[in-house]
């Protein structure tokens, strides 16, 4: 497998991705503090 | 970006856990704050040593970007083995500072295109699953749909994103 093909098709397909669900990718659980405010929310209901 | 395992010997965790702890400090955070639970299971993998289950830095030119978990090993209803990546983390000052969208496209294909090449060699599989809970699903199961290629294909099954290479006989 040609790993130099295979992160370019990556990365177009993460800013595809991107294109179709705005701004979904800034609330991965990658990041921490999206993961405590999703944990508050359960918390809270 | 580069995947590289973490062990007791080479101290790559401890240097992260270093430079986070720099990081978190100038947002009056400490790290216990930022990622409660996960130094300690990171760390109990590390003395631990399992042959089937590792911690795995994200490293650039110097910089500590994350890290995650891998566990290699045979599944039912995949053939030869497989990779699960589980617990990613990504640094402090990518969560805190608004970094360019660029910079999360080049993350997202860097951590994909790192786990098939560990499956290419130190953790030889034919099959990784990455797995995802309700905030990444949104994301990914559309990055999955465009992340297809001529010697693999990846779909989201479950709380996976499961990438299959094609096996050539």
């Amino acid at each position: 497998m040609d790993l130099d093909k295979i992160y370019k098709i990556a990365y177009m397909a993460a800013l595809r991705a991107a294109q179709e669900t705005g701004d979904a990718f800034k609330k991965l659980s990658w990041f921490p503090s999206n993961r405590k405010v999703q944990s508050e929310k359960k918390d809270v209901a | 970006m580069q995947l590289t395992r973490a062990t007791k010997e080479n101290g790559l965790f401890n240097e992260l856990e270093i430079q986070w702890r720099g990081q978190l400090a100038q947002y009056e955070e400490t790290l216990e704050d930022y990622m409660p639970s996960y130094i300690e299971h990171c760390n109990k993998v590390l003395i631990d040593t399992p042959d089937d289950y590792f911690v795995y830095v994200m490293t650039n030119s110097g910089a500590y970007e994350g890290f995650l978990h891998i566990n290699r090993a045979k599944i039912k209803k995949f053939s030869g083995y497989t990779l699960r990546a589980t617990e990613i983390t990504l640094a402090p000052n990518l969560d805190y500072e608004a970094i360019p969208d660029e910079k999360m496209f080049e993350l997202v294909a860097g951590i994909v295109t790192e786990l098939l090449r560990l499956s290419q060699g130190e953790l030889e599989s034919t099959n990784i699953k990455i797995h995802i809970g309700p905030l990444d699903k949104p994301y990914l199961s559309v990055f999955a749909k465009y992340f297809t290629g001529a010697g693999f294909n990846s779909a989201i099954e479950g709380n996976w994103l499961v990438i299959r290479k094609k096996v050539t006989t």
